[in-house]
């Protein structure tokens, strides 16, 4: 009795408050289990079958860019035909130039099934494909397989395999034809290679739409009341075996005006929203404009279906939905109401349910159907049966082209209500679980109740945490979107969460003193001391190093784990430094760097002119030695950045260490080293790595300063000294000022007394000193320089940004905060936030990180993924500082609960659950979190490993190996070009005005020009022709791709793309070349 | 070296005033921070309108729609959110429950504005979904009949749900913007500072307060609630073929919620059903289904004759179909336009503009049309008035600005075609070609 008193008074009401949190916090989460397993169920979705097709690509060795042509006859046309296909990182889709498909997932090989009997026709029909990759090193990689089944039942099967054609570039034959033109020699191409990918189990993306719907034959009627009534209600009843069956339908009425309804929920009305029309009005005479092409597609699409005039018949379309939501078990009744003014209301459907075991019962719209809104009920009528008009392919409607997978939006109050109603349901039974098996222990085990709430609330920890691993490969593009949500993982789930209480039983069996008994007993047995002080013998006389072991063993281990931590990041930057191109900025600061040795200083030559560097100042300094040691080449140039790269994960680990402790500061330095975005940074020349070094030491020093009474001077004057290097590698950094003042107030405060530190004033004077010059010297030298465009250089400082138009308050929350390997370090953040707040280093990272998010988003007119990149390890040492002091609140609990084994194992096994859910999340190792960002799958450039950025070196040495004399060259990089070609171009394009171009009063005749290699400018499509008239041949490198098309004159690209040839085609990278004077052949020829 | 006796005494008050600062800072941190961001967020941007000027706290009526030229109104939720944050402080900033209770207002004040947005005021959710939906129109009239600005429009919300109560609320909420957040932020930290001043029973007053947002916001979504079930009924009612039973439901539907009441598509369904019920021949709700058809079908002419016969009915109906027959001769007017009949579209939009002054997306067709047809001065004031009415979007007044450099570049104004294209290029930087050609010349 008296130990049970004792044990009382250990309990805190904290403890009780930290039992409830874990309680409702798993109750949570497998209430949104239940929701999405039983309430809600998310979409399904599909992995589709290829059969025997191989996986085929260019033939050249080096093919980032893939394209793939396959020519079809058909003698009559189709009534199904149906293609699916695969691409490595992107494909897009075209059917004699039509296009149905151009989907892009990064890192994944995405696939899609499409109808296309719509866009076939008799005669010659090419499927053309083309894979653009960004993936690095593999080739552009395709798999497809289609079926078309023609009007007499002859049924084709095209696969790709070695048959196909295909090719890394599209100008591989001369004429203006566009590569997916049927009128292409189909010949001229080589012929497509097999895959090596087809000897592996390739992870294929899922699909929203079930195959099913486009592969199984077309059945069914068109059917219309006996009295062919402009208006009809049809309906029908089909049975389901379970509640939420899958089942899917397809519908399509003579007036397009179609109303349907499953089980009294109306279908059909959840398809229509605002959104903005694309399209001006036009007079009722007028016919109906074509679309434009697109700059420089001068092949329109072939074969459209001629829109039909003066018939009152619509076009009707096959819309399939997946009515699953709504079917419960036993008869299900749909009801589909068409209305028409001119014609007969006539309906086609047909459907399909798909039993437990996989079988698919099949229905369709005939003369089994009834008219009116009841079906199977005694009617009065004449016929209470609609008459059948024919089948699926009769006119004027013909073979209906089928639409996929309309969206059902099932928001409403009624929903939402719902789903809180079983989440909050599912909460009160966990709870109530836990206070039920609680009260029986405690009475069974004679112990007070709180012990028993304790321990049993720590044996939901281990479940929520595994909720959430299973949670992760929902995230995974190789994984199906509801792949956790299964009644095996959610009743499985329940069932653990149940049976872990057995655990209960062996509380008084598994005691601290009987693990610590047994543990004892197993070294004894392994002869632990005998090896250890022979290891320790072998350390000391053979590595010589008696000395290392006069320090604790336990002191030095933290220091081993992170050197070797270091080498693991060292490591994976190292791997393949220099294998990439650089890119424009790299460049840009290579190129400065090259003055260092020359006159002391960064700079440019412009003009006949020195043009010092008025930016990322202090970078190009470690480029200049690399280079003088080393010479230039990619890896020397990466060099320092990736030393940098690597020497900020010690300062990561060792600040975090100060800021909370060993184990947070060794996870936290783990976490960087193996996330992608900084191995991508650690692996680029640009100012990144060494900015983000500065910036940190900065913080680190600045809380190593303040955390005494007075401040720390050397440390002040460090921080000083690392803020100014800091904002002279880019200067944006100058918000540190700001976030350190504020980081000052939270970890002092309510305290005046450092205003008196007169160092603080010498260090904030010096700071402002080099901030004032920084800013001097990039005045006067943009002021001689009469500039005309667009640049980042417009924004010279913070402003009200917050007010401006363009202003975007979930930036940074985007792609920070809520980006693909950031999720669980900022929710573990905010979850942190009330229990960790108190503690000094959380507070002070806290505070930093708020600040800099709120300067960047609200005082910065310019936004950039990267321009957050200095203060991004913030959001991983406040998550994983968040996740481990949650770990030792846990553990604290276990101790309060009794300290006894069980509680103790499913502490553990919480706390390092988190640990690795948190590891695992943060890197590509075993999981692909692709899909976790805010903003879906759309990555940033350097956000995941192996991928491109901008091929300019392929680009560049193919114009070189190619170039004749007396060629014009048009470099899109100026500076980029000229360092992998080893000759300059001859002229810039800039058509839009969209980079900043000077004017240079040197030239014969004076008129702007590219600020970095000094060539003339090219402003509009009569000067672009003229150079190349007078030329004869025109090089036109278009790298980066995508932005040269978005920031040139339409007239010019389409200039381009009309007299142009594509040679060359690479990671982001295209090289045309454009002749003079070339008769412009409408069909294709042989070389 | 010595210190006169003067400084150090100065030091020592200032010295005294940083202790003094550092205590207040410390004790009134959070109602501080949050009363600043009360007040500031009133004159911040609170909702986003598309095409016409942005509308902040203080303009923000909760008695009415304030339209396209909103003025600072004394019952906006800005004003009246200061008011009573002022009184607060100024009154009870001793007495912690009625400083809490107050909190408790800013934050119903704060609630209600989605709901006033979506359900209270749906003039002004139509009139944001509105401009949503012509803002492309506008973008693709300026790409085929403009030169090319070719910087980035502003982002606006995409894609909204306006069938559903539930969808316009969330609809009304993507369109407020951070005054609106910081309000609701401003409001929470008062409350959390005189929630934790609190001797005793926190938890219970908290969620006692927390009942006045709540309250308010149940008190609001009932109606609509109403009104989406009898939709939802009429539906379906609809869909079984039902047709009486439907218009019955949809006429409660819109007693209901003023936004059915607004709907022409609403109305229009209602006529084809009476239609095909073979009732109410000549019913208002019929013309407007013709009208709806023969817009459907360009034929705008006559919608506008239908519309017309529909407004002679009087009440909602009568409103929708005049502001429907507006649109349609807005619409009516670029489709003479691209058919080359400037002179009859720049007539057509005239007379939209003097039928619904609101539809301002017809000014900037407008201001082409004048310029197309010779009259420059006219182009100029239209374009003025254009610029007073969308002055908070940069790229749409950058187009403006280069409209008017060209009118002024024909009247052979130079000095005043520069001054334009520099404002046109100052409002948009960024790869605005139209105004730099204007400048530099091709």
């Amino acid at each position: 009795m008296e130990r049970r008193t004792l044990r009382e008074e250990n309990f805190t009401p904290q403890a009780l408050r930290w039992s409830w949190i874990l309680v409702i916090f798993c109750g949570l989460l497998l209430g949104y289990y239940f929701l999405r397993t039983y309430g809600q169920p998310l979409h399904r979705q599909y992995q589709l079958d290829f059969g025997a097709a191989k996986w085929i690509e260019p033939p050249e060795k080096k093919a980032p860019e893939g394209y793939f042509r396959k020519e079809v006859y058909l003698s009559t046309l189709p009534e199904q035909a149906w293609i699916e296909i695969a691409g490595s990182d992107n494909f897009g889709l075209f059917v004699n130039g039509r296009t149905l498909g151009d989907v892009t997932s990064e890192k994944s090989y995405i696939t899609g099934i499409y109808d296309m009997k719509h866009a076939l026709h008799i005669g010659t029909n090419v499927i053309a494909v083309s894979v653009s990759r960004t993936s690095y090193p593999a080739p552009a990689q395709m798999l497809l397989r289609a079926k078309i089944t023609e009007s007499g039942g002859a049924v084709k099967t095209i696969l790709s395999d070695e048959t196909w054609r295909a090719a890394n570039r599209t100008g591989i034959v001369i004429g203006t034809e566009d590569w997916k033109s049927r009128y292409v020699e189909d010949e001229l191409w080589p012929k497509a290679r097999l895959s090596p990918l087809n000897n592996e189990r390739v992870p294929l993306r899922w699909v929203d739409t079930n195959p099913r719907l486009l592969q199984l034959p077309p059945i069914g009627h068109w059917i219309m009341s006996e009295n062919a009534s402009p208006q009809s209600v049809f309906s029908t009843s089909i049975r389901a075996e379970d509640d939420k069956q899958e089942t899917w339908i397809q519908v399509a009425s003579s007036s397009g005006a179609l109303d349907l309804a499953v089980n009294g929920h109306l279908i059909t009305v959840a398809s229509t929203a605002v959104s903005g029309s694309k399209t001006l009005p036009h007079l009722a005479a007028q016919a109906t404009p074509t679309p434009t092409a697109k700059p420089g597609e001068a092949a329109a699409a072939e074969s459209q279906p001629p829109p039909q005039k003066g018939s009152p018949f619509t076009l009707a379309t096959l819309s399939a939905y997946d009515i699953s939501y709504w079917i419960k078990r036993g008869s299900n009744s749909i009801v589909a109401a068409v209305r028409s003014d001119s014609v007969p209301a006539a309906l086609f459907a047909n459907g399909f349910t798909v039993g437990t075991d996989g079988n698919v019962q099949r229905f369709s719209s005939s003369t089994a159907w009834w008219m009116g809104a009841e079906p199977e009920v005694e009617h009065t009528g004449p016929n209470p049966h609609p008459i059948e008009i024919g089948k699926d392919g009769m006119a004027p409607w013909g073979y209906l082209p089928q639409e996929l997978a309309r969206p059902l939006d099932r928001s409403g109050l009624a929903s939402f209500f719902k789903s809180w109603t079983i989440v909050l349901l599912t909460l009160g039974l966990v709870v109530a679980i836990w206070l039920i098996v609680s009260a029986f222990v405690a009475g069974w085990r004679n112990e007070p109740l709180a012990n028993a709430m304790s321990r049993d609330a720590l044996l939901h920890g281990p479940v929520a945490v595994g909720l959430l691993f299973l949670w992760l490969p929902n995230f995974d593009p190789r994984f199906p979107d509801e792949w956790s949500f299964h009644p095996v993982i959610t009743v499985g789930a329940l069932a653990v969460l149940l049976l872990v209480r057995l655990a209960h039983l062996f509380v008084d069996s598994w005691t601290p003193a009987a693990t610590r008994s047994t543990v004892h007993r197993t070294k004894e047995k392994a002869n632990w001391e005998l090896h250890k002080n022979r290891a320790r013998e072998v350390v000391s006389t053979r590595l010589r190093l008696p000395q290392l072991f006069e320090i604790p063993f336990a002191r030095l281990l933290p220091y081993l784990i992170l050197i070797v931590i270091l080498f693991l990041g060292f490591s994976l930057r190292y791997h393949n430094l220099g294998d990439m191109s650089f890119d424009h900025d790299e460049m840009g600061l290579v190129s400065k760097s090259n003055g260092v040795f020359k006159l002391g200083f960064p700079y440019t030559m412009f003009a006949g002119q020195v043009r010092w560097i008025t930016t990322y100042e202090a970078v190009p300094y470690p480029l200049a030695v690399s280079g003088k040691i080393f010479g230039y080449s990619e890896w020397s140039m990466r060099l320092p950045s990736c030393l940098m790269a690597t020497m900020c994960i010690g300062v990561i680990g060792l600040m975090t260490r100060r800021l909370f402790d060993w184990r947070t500061g060794l996870f936290a330095a783990f976490v960087y080293a193996c996330l992608p975005l900084n191995i991508r940074w650690g692996q680029n020349a640009f100012y990144l790595s060494q900015c983000q070094l500065m910036a940190m030491l900065t913080l680190w020093f600045f809380y190593e300063a303040i955390r005494l009474r007075p401040f720390h001077r050397k440390f002040l004057t460090a921080a000083a000294v690392a803020f100014c290097l800091s904002y002279l590698s880019w200067e944006g950094t100058g918000f540190i000022l700001p976030a350190l003042f504020l980081g000052l107030f939270a970890v002092r405060w309510g305290e005046w007394w450092w205003l008196k530190q007169f160092h603080l004033y010498r260090c904030l004077f010096f700071m402002g000193a080099v901030v004032v010059a920084q800013y001097c010297s990039r005045m006067i030298a943009g002021e001689p320089y009469l500039q005309v465009g667009s640049g980042l250089s417009n924004l010279t400082g913070p402003s009200l940004f917050l007010l401006a138009p363009g202003y975007q308050p979930m930036f940074y929350v985007d792609k920070l905060l809520l980006s693909e390997n950031h999720v669980f370090f900022t929710l573990m953040i905010l979850v942190g936030l009330p229990f960790c707040w108190k503690h000094l280093g959380f507070r002070y990272v806290i505070v930093l990180l708020a600040t800099f998010f709120v300067l960047h988003t609200n005082f910065l007119a310019a936004l950039s993924p990267r321009y957050c990149y200095y203060f991004q390890p913030l959001v991983i040492i406040g998550g994983v500082a968040a996740t481990i002091m949650l770990y030792d609140r846990v553990l604290a609990l276990a101790r309060q609960a009794g300290d006894s084994g069980i509680g103790r194992v499913a502490a553990h096994a919480t706390g390092l659950g988190l640990l690795i859910l948190l590891f695992v999340q943060s890197n590509e190792s075993v999981m692909k979190e692709y899909l976790l960002s805010a903003t879906g799958d759309t990555p940033e450039m350097m956000t995941r490993m192996g991928t491109y950025r901008y091929d300019y070196r392929g680009a560049a040495r193919f114009v070189m190996d190619h170039a004749r004399s007396g060629d014009v060259i048009l470099p899109g990089i100026p500076h980029v070009f000229d360092y992998y070609a080893g000759m300059n171009g001859n002229y810039f394009l800039d058509t839009l005005f969209s980079s900043k171009v000077p004017y240079d009063q040197t030239f014969d005749e004076p008129r702007f020009a590219d600020k970095f290699s000094g060539l003339p400018v090219i402003r509009n499509v009569t000067e672009l022709r003229n150079v190349v008239t007078r030329s004869g041949r025109a090089w036109v490198v278009f790298a980066p791709y995508a932005s040269f098309e978005k920031l040139s004159s339409p007239a010019v690209l389409d200039y381009i793309h009309q007299n142009g040839k594509t040679e060359f085609e690479s990671y982001r990278a295209k090289v045309m070349l454009i002749q003079a004077a070339q008769s412009a052949p409408t069909v294709a020829q042989s070389p | 070296m010595k210190i006169p006796r003067r400084l150090v005494s100065w030091w020592e008050r200032l010295t005294r005033w940083a202790e003094w600062i550092a205590n207040f800072l410390r004790n009134y941190f959070l109602l501080l921070v949050g009363s600043i961001l009360v007040l500031g967020s009133s004159v911040l941007k609170w909702v986003q309108f598309p095409i016409s000027h942005n509308l902040s706290g203080i303009k923000f009526s909760l008695l009415h729609d304030p339209g396209i030229a909103a003025h600072i109104s004394p019952f906006s939720v800005g004003a009246l959110g200061v008011a009573i944050l002022a009184a607060a402080l100024i009154f009870w900033r001793k007495n912690y429950a009625l400083l809490a209770l107050a909190a408790a207002f800013l934050l119903m004040l704060w609630t209600i504005v989605p709901t006033q947005i979506a359900f209270r005021e749906s003039s002004m959710l139509r009139r944001l979904s509105f401009e949503l939906q012509a803002s492309p129109e506008v973008n693709v009239f300026a790409k085929d009949f403009l030169l090319q600005n070719y910087g980035t429009p502003e982002l606006v919300p995409k894609r909204l749900i306006l069938y559903t109560a539930w969808g316009r609320l969330l609809a009304a909420w993507s369109f407020l913007r951070l005054g609106w957040y910081l309000f609701g932020i401003g409001a929470f930290l008062v409350a959390c500072y005189c929630i934790g001043k609190l001797p005793s029973a926190k938890l219970s007053t908290a969620v006692t307060l927390l009942c006045l947002p709540l309250g308010a916001l149940v008190i609001l979504l009932i109606p609509p609630a109403i009104g989406q079930h009898y939709y939802s009924t009429g539906l379906l009612a609809k869909t079984e073929g039902h047709n009486q039973e439907a218009i019955t439901d949809f006429r409660r539907a819109m007693r209901w919620d003023s936004w059915h009441a607004g709907d022409v598509d609403l109305y229009a369904t209602i006529g084809q059903l009476q239609k095909q019920a073979g009732i109410d021949f000549n019913s208002p709700e019929r013309h407007i289904s013709r009208a709806v058809e023969f817009r459907d079908a360009n034929l705008f002419e006559a919608a506008m004759f239908e519309f017309g016969r529909a407004a002679e009915a009087g009440g909602a109906l009568a409103e929708t179909a005049r502001r429907e027959a507006t649109l349609t001769r807005v619409n009516y007017g670029v489709a003479l336009y691209r058919a080359g009949a400037v002179g009859s579209a720049v007539t057509n939009w005239q007379q939209a503009m003097a039928e619904d002054p609101n539809e301002i997306f017809a000014l900037t067709f407008l201001v082409r049309g004048y310029y197309d047809i010779g009259r420059y001065q006219a182009g100029i004031t239209t374009a003025n008035r254009l610029i007073d009415l969308t002055r908070d979007h940069i790229y749409t007044v950058a187009d403006v600005y280069s409209m008017v450099g060209d009118c002024y570049a024909k009247l052979g104004d130079d000095g005043n075609a520069r001054k334009y294209y520099n404002l046109s290029l100052t409002s948009d930087p960024i790869l605005n070609y139209w105004a730099l050609t204007g400048l530099a010349g091709k």
